[in-house]
């Protein structure tokens, strides 16, 4: 063969690998995790769960509705809270219940209609729970072992897309949490319609920590307050609904605020702000070196400024930092074109002046994963002392944005001093994905995961089977799961 | 050529649940490795398809190819630059990608 020939394999090869790559987009439909039908009941097999040699997986509980947090007593007890509300509108009653021996629950405790119950964590004596607030907004709750419940805070700004999360007790007494966001990037759009509380809140919105200066970017869109009506409606950043801004304006900061890690002291008290700039801090949790760190839910290609290709991060909290929302994802700014939705403009910042350059990430995790509630592994008895584990709820496209193939539906392991990310417990399946689009028995949704107080065992707490129809998020009850990991086959 | 556009988006599974961990202490590999989960691993999660198609089931595709698309772009595929990813960075982003592929 002459060299003329062999140079034209070459590039014929390479054509063709580059039409496979590049039309794969948009060729292929969204094939998210929850896109396809599903028949009740949930099949639950340990076997089909493909995890990390030298360790075994296996169901504690089943037959739970919405569970979305587990803790322990000092006695090493279990207790796992059912958050009470669900994506797709679902409201049910949140419950702090206690694991029995054979996957039997007693109910310890019993909320108002105001979840989600997005965490819980026993400190000395009680119960913490993260009430994510959807309709009275967000609070955090101390409940004693005998059920008696208890407001430590109220008011958070919770009615959004994004709810107050992941409450864990320090060393020093004081109990972290997370608030999420209103809206996706801080634009309030017709996407807030189809989560289901605009209309129901129709004057929500995101509210900095800190005063901000806005560059006045206005978005437009039909009135979806008003059907009937044909007019359009210009709605700027940090405002409600069809309140358009002004270049140079400036928002005021405030306290509670959205997309932040605040504190209050352990008996109740004032508000303090530790960190903001997030989107959505799910999970926290307290290095065996005494940092804080954070998962935050990246932003999704939808609504009136769709951000494209943020993958979700692991952050180390630093006091008082800026960590970028809504104009960086994981420290890059969204004016890169990285961040463009095919087919769309350009971003633009939102925010004049920003705080500060973004801190960098510890980790990167996958596009619409939605990495969750974590734990450090401490002991020896488990093995990977110091990294991260983290729960994968799963994507839920296409409302969050196209997928080809689903992502996140496992636990993954973090090294926090390289960044490297590493599959632990995946279903064992040709394909990734939830049991329920694989016809197997083994993970479906994983949340949270915590250790046992002798950090022996990895516990995961396993949301359930959540489906994405036409018409948005079809969660499905009593299909929620407990899984526990140890070290041995 | 249906083939090769349909079979791009497929993934394989590759990671440490069913084939283990990476062998060996390659330093070429492992720094490969930081830049893949700095920069690539969002959109191909521990090299399976998720925004972005699979990389770790594909033939040989030459070097230069794989470097010419990672630093000009293609279709939905930003293009990364000497700045975010230096030459020597990218070769071993590339014997990364040759060990994942291998596994």
């Amino acid at each position: 063969m002459n060299q003329y020939n062999k140079k034209f394999r070459f590039y014929l090869i390479a054509c063709l690998a580059a039409l496979s790559i590049s039309s794969c987009y948009f060729m292929h439909s969204s094939s998210g995790g929850g896109e396809a039908k599903w028949k009740a009941p949930r099949q639950i097999n340990p076997k089909d769960i493909a995890i990390l040699k030298g360790y075994t997986i296996e169901p504690v509980a089943s037959g739970l509705t919405f569970p979305t947090g587990i803790t322990f007593d000092e006695s090493g007890q279990a207790y796992v809270v059912e958050s009470g509300y669900s994506y797709g509108e679902v409201f049910t009653t949140p419950r702090l219940l206690r694991l029995e021996a054979g996957g039997k629950t007693t109910t310890i405790a019993k909320g108002q209609n105001n979840g989600p119950w997005t965490s819980v964590f026993f400190y000395k004596g009680n119960f913490y729970v993260a009430e994510g607030g959807e309709l009275e907004g967000g609070k955090i709750l101390k409940i004693t072992p005998d059920g008696k419940v208890s407001e430590l805070v109220k008011g958070l700004p919770s009615l959004g897309d994004h709810h107050t999360n992941g409450a864990i007790v320090g060393e020093d007494g004081y109990i972290y949490f997370g608030q999420g966001t209103a809206t996706n990037s801080a634009v309030v759009g017709e996407d807030n319609a189809k989560f289901g509380w605009l209309k129901r809140k129709p004057d929500f919105h995101d509210i900095p920590c800190r005063d901000i200066t806005l560059t006045g970017e206005n978005f437009e869109s039909k009135n979806i307050l008003s059907p009937a009506s044909k007019e359009e409606v210009a709605t700027g950043a940090f405002s409600s609904y069809g309140t358009p801004t002004k270049k140079g304006q400036v928002i005021k900061g405030k306290i509670p605020c959205s997309g932040s890690i605040m504190r209050i002291p352990l008996g109740g008290g004032s508000l303090e702000l530790i960190a903001w700039g997030f989107r959505n801090p799910f999970g926290l949790a307290f290095s065996p070196q005494g940092q804080l760190f954070v998962t935050e839910n990246a932003y999704d290609d939808r609504g009136s400024r769709p951000v494209w290709g943020a993958g979700d991060v692991l952050w180390a909290v630093e006091k008082d930092k800026w960590y970028g929302w809504p104009d960086y994802s994981a420290g890059d700014p969204l004016t890169n074109k990285d961040f463009t939705p095919p087919g769309e403009k350009e971003l633009k910042f939102l925010i004049e002046n920003h705080p500060a350059s973004p801190p960098k990430p510890v980790a990167i995790l996958g596009v619409h994963s939605s990495s969750n509630g974590f734990d450090f592994s401490r002991s020896s008895s488990f093995g990977f002392i110091g990294d991260a584990f983290i729960a994968q709820f799963g994507d839920q496209a296409p409302t969050v944005g196209k997928v080809l193939n689903p992502v996140g539906f496992k636990v993954v392991r973090v090294n926090i001093k390289t960044g490297d990310i590493e599959d632990f417990a995946v279903n064992n399946s040709k394909d990734n994905g939830p049991a329920s689009i694989l016809g197997s028995g083994g993970l479906e949704r994983p949340v949270a995961v915590r250790f046992n107080p002798k950090g022996d065992a990895l516990y995961v707490v396993d949301f359930g089977v959540l489906m994405m129809t036409k018409q948005g998020a079809s969660p499905q009850m009593n299909t929620g799961v407990i899984w526990r990991i140890t070290k041995g086959e | 050529m249906a083939t090769t556009v349909f079979s791009g988006c497929s993934s394989s599974r590759k990671s440490e649940p069913f084939y283990g961990p990476l062998k060996g202490n390659d330093v070429k590999i492992l720094d490969g490795q930081k830049v893949f989960m700095k920069n690539c691993n969002k959109c191909h999660p521990q090299g399976e398809s998720g925004l972005g198609p699979a990389l770790n089931n594909k033939g040989y595709v030459p070097s230069f190819i794989i470097k010419f698309q990672i630093r000009n772009g293609l279709g939905v595929m930003p293009s990364f630059s000497k700045e975010r990813i230096s030459p020597e960075e990218l070769d071993n982003l590339i014997e990364y990608l040759k060990a994942l592929r291998k596994k």
